[in-house]
């Protein structure tokens, strides 16, 4: 065909009503929609030059995406939502993930992307528990296709704030490995022992973090830590598959979502965070001894060798604790609970919450908690309790909320002695929210 | 049966239940019942009413979409472009063909039909370059090299590899 | 893939770009080139087609003046007919939107306004909705009654007539919120028609009462009932 003959014939996409030319541009994928921008001057009119943002908003919705604006008031973005830029920013990530030729910066650039787009997920609503929401899914596929987690930028000893935040929301949940994968579990070693070295060193508990997975920085979550966490729990629960094999965590994206907890699509008026009700938690620790000598060093090591975990002898347990947990008012908080109080919530629907409730552990051992959930800066959810046993506080514990309100993931955090003495020891746990008629193991010992 | 005459004046008589799948001709039927008086589709040649009508017959009696729910639904319906077989043999013509059943679709109002031209349009689209989006459109290329290398960056986002 | 017919149609479209642009615009019109550019023939058969509608139209006020509703409305679903699917780019070359000729501005401002240029068509595709409605008003046909004034009023959002026309229709078909809403519209668009908006309003206010009494009597009979389907147990 001669270019005289294409600069003479009209062509018929323009013939059609723009509406039309627009709803069909709706139906492909934002990167046929720029291609197609780029074509001539009025394809570029149609496609950036509208009055609204008609086309982008339906290319949002439709690829399809969590629509943002059923992400309720608080924790919304603010003003106008930009359909258009934050299309681009996602599509850049995917780009980003897909290409093998990314700088680090691209990498964390596109980390960030994910981690809000996984922030964005609609809460879970009520008659829809099983609809898994677009925008998990998106990641998830992404970076399961593109393998972007693996890059050799992103070395397993190495973490920052944000891949640590999307590795703590993704829990391992890609970093399931064959038995003859050596590679694969060489991996997942390096992984445990980061991990151990970050939730056992002594000397990241302090009074300037609450004693809990938070930076020095008020309040704000310390997500190489609870990353560290999630990987030393769950790595301990797959070493011992036999031990209360019906009792594991929910965990992995659609497990962040805001009321993804069991019974939590329809709250009781009062209790916003979905506490009232069974949880179930587990509680790791180290030999007191071990702990000691991987802190302060031993038998010629040096100070947080991280060999220490090699040794075949090397030991860590895990608990189980049933939990019962019920809403008290503030001033019903007894006594004997000693720790600081939340600060006032800045979101007016989300007051500070009390409750209180009993423990079962390990030959089921009573105890009292109380405690209290408050929602900080940034949506953060916080849980601060104390166990109480024989009338004397002997543990504190702190945690946040993975991802939204009452997610099924529950809340990772730390416990300590009371008093924070140089002697106390430390160690991880995951709490989460069960059914009514969970199955039970340590109650059922104390009932017989 | 209805009358419909074309734009070059050629009658159509048609199953009333055929004809109704064009919400404009339905609304019109229900407004004003039915009449030998035949219908004037000004914008519409009898070529394109012929292939119209194939269409509404083959899909006479299925549901319409109800005017209410359609604008909810649509936006938060996956994006697809599937066609059913028939469909996308029906629709397999000239580029002219295609874009005179779109507008007559807009036209008489079948939502079904002009979505089946969108899809196709949008699959006609999928996966191509700029430049052979031009020349399966016959679209000009009418920017400057400035404009061109501004669009390129406008458009990095959308880079893959 | 070009067959002749656009050939044609092309060539006559160069023809009129020169018949009607001074020397200096002809690199403009190039650069344009994805614009639509009517060719005559193309015009002529627009101005015939708004002639007929126009003339359908008055048909149709005609007949719903003399009361003859179902003719009117024949009528006036005859003249959007011929209204549909005009190509809105031949409008603006008639000269009935845009001041400016289509050459002067760039594509991308044309294909933003393209949806705001109001054309002779859309006026009167305004008036026939609205007479649709007030046509469905009279026949009590509540429901094409909102829908022919909200086609109105797409066209049109400050159509004090089809505002009140939809307040009537939704009141009627008990959504009185939705009429409420209508009918404070009018008052911001139209003042001097704020009386009529208001009586209007208090007329619905006493349909709702009404009606939420007639509901509550059943709903008292049907508590009632149970009692006594309890005590009999």
């Amino acid at each position: 065909m001669s270019t005289l003959m294409a600069v003479t014939t009209l062509s018929r996409v323009f013939q059609i009503p723009s509406e039309i030319t627009e709803h069909a541009l709706t139906l492909c994928h934002p990167r046929d929609v720029a291609s197609f921008s780029q074509t001539c001057r009025k394809a570029r009119g149609l496609v950036y030059g509208g009055p609204d943002q008609y086309l982008w908003r339906r290319l949002f919705l439709l690829f399809p995406f969590d629509d943002p604006r059923q992400i309720p008031p608080p924790f919304q973005a603010d003003g106008q939502f930009n359909w258009r830029k934050e299309l681009f920013r996602r599509m850049e990530a995917q780009s980003i993930a897909c290409r093998t030729s990314s700088t680090l910066e691209d990498l964390l650039t596109a980390i960030e992307t994910f981690n809000s787009v996984v922030c964005s997920a609609t809460p879970v609503t009520w008659g829809h528990e099983r609809v898994s929401s677009p925008n998990l899914l998106w990641v998830v596929e992404v970076l399961q296709s593109t393998n972007m987690l693996r890059s050799p930028l992103l070395l397993p000893e190495w973490s920052n704030q944000s891949l640590a935040r999307l590795r703590a929301y993704l829990a391992l949940t890609l970093d399931e490995y064959d038995d003859d994968d050596v590679a694969g579990k060489e991996t997942l070693r390096s992984i445990r022992t980061r991990s151990r070295c970050q939730v056992y060193n002594l000397r990241n508990y302090h009074q300037g973090n609450d004693w809990g997975p938070f930076n020095t920085t008020a309040g704000e979550v310390n997500w190489i830590h609870i990353e560290s966490i999630i990987n030393v729990v769950s790595m301990n629960l797959s070493d011992s598959p036999n031990d209360w094999p019906d009792t594991r965590p929910r965990y992995g994206l659609e497990a962040t979502r805001a009321y993804s907890a069991p019974g939590t699509t329809a709250l009781a008026t009062g209790d916003w965070a979905g506490i009232e009700g069974h949880w179930r938690r587990y509680v790791c620790f180290m030999d007191y001894r071990d702990l000691f000598a991987f802190n302060f060093g031993s038998r010629g090591r040096g100070q947080q060798d991280s060999t220490y975990f090699d040794t075949p002898n090397f030991e860590e347990v895990v608990r189980l604790v049933e939990l019962k947990l019920t809403l008290i008012d503030a001033q019903a908080i007894p006594e004997v609970y000693i720790l600081d109080r939340f600060p006032d919530s800045p979101y007016k629907h989300y007051p500070t919450l009390y409750f209180t409730g009993s423990s079962w552990g390990i030959q089921g051992n009573e105890a009292t908690i109380v405690g209290s959930v408050a929602m900080s800066e940034g949506g953060v959810v916080r849980w601060r309790f104390a166990s109480i046993a024989n009338s004397h506080i002997q543990w504190s514990s702190e945690g946040v909320q993975i991802g939204g309100i009452a997610s099924a993931f529950g809340v990772i955090g730390t416990w300590t002695g009371i008093r924070h003495d140089h002697a106390d020891p430390v160690g991880p746990f995951w709490l989460y929210k069960v059914e009514d008629d969970h199955p039970v193991y340590m109650r059922a010992l104390m009932d017989n | 049966m209805v009358h419909l005459v074309t734009s070059d004046n050629v009658e159509f008589v048609v199953d009333k239940e055929v004809v109704e799948r064009s919400v404009l001709i339905k609304n019109m039927l229900e407004d004003v019942g039915e009449s030998d008086q035949s219908i004037p589709l000004a914008n519409v040649s009898s070529a394109v009413l012929r292939k119209v009508i194939e269409y509404c017959e083959h899909h006479r009696g299925e549901p319409l979409p109800s005017a209410d729910a359609d604008q909810n639904q649509d936006e938060t319906r996956k994006r697809t472009t599937d066609i059913s077989e028939w469909d996308q043999k029906f629709i397999t013509v000239d580029q002219e063909m295609l874009f005179e059943i779109i507008l007559a679709a807009n036209y008489l109002d079948i939502k079904s039909l002009l979505d089946v031209g969108c899809k196709t349009v949008a699959n006609m689209i999928k996966g191509k370059t700029p430049d052979e989006i031009r020349r399966l459109f016959n679209i000009v290329n009418d920017f400057t090299p400035e404009e061109e290398a501004q669009i390129k960056k406008e458009n990095e986002w959308a880079e893959d590899r | 893939m070009s067959n002749t017919d656009t050939s044609i149609s092309t060539t006559q479209a160069s023809e009129s770009i020169e018949s009607v642009s001074s020397p200096g615009v002809v690199q403009d019109s190039l650069r344009d080139a994805n614009v639509k550019v009517p060719t005559q023939s193309e015009l002529s058969t627009v101005e015939s087609k708004l002639a007929t509608a126009r003339s359908k139209k008055d048909t149709g006020d005609a007949a719903f003046k003399v009361g003859d509703v179902k003719s009117a409305l024949r009528s006036y679903h005859e003249t959007l007919l011929y209204l549909h699917g005009i190509d809105k780019n031949a409008l603006k070359s008639l000269g009935m939107a845009s001041p400016s000729s289509p050459s002067s501005i760039s594509a991308v401002d044309q294909a933003a306004g393209a949806k705001d240029v109001t054309t002779e068509a859309d006026i009167i595709l305004e008036k026939v909705y609205a007479n649709m409605s007030a046509c469905h008003v009279k026949q009590e046909n509540w429901k094409r009654a909102v829908d022919t004034a909200d086609k109105a009023l797409s066209k049109n959002a400050a159509n004090s007539k089809a505002l009140f026309r939809k307040a009537k229709a939704l009141g009627e078909l008990g959504f009185f919120e939705k009429a409420e809403t209508a009918l404070n519209e009018i008052k911001k668009v139209a003042p001097n028609e704020a009386p009529m908006a208001d009586a209007e309003l208090a007329r619905q206010k006493m349909m709702d009462r009404e009606r939420q009494k007639a509901h509550d009597q059943k709903m008292r009979g049907w508590l009632s009932r149970e009692k006594k389907q309890a005590a009999s147990e």
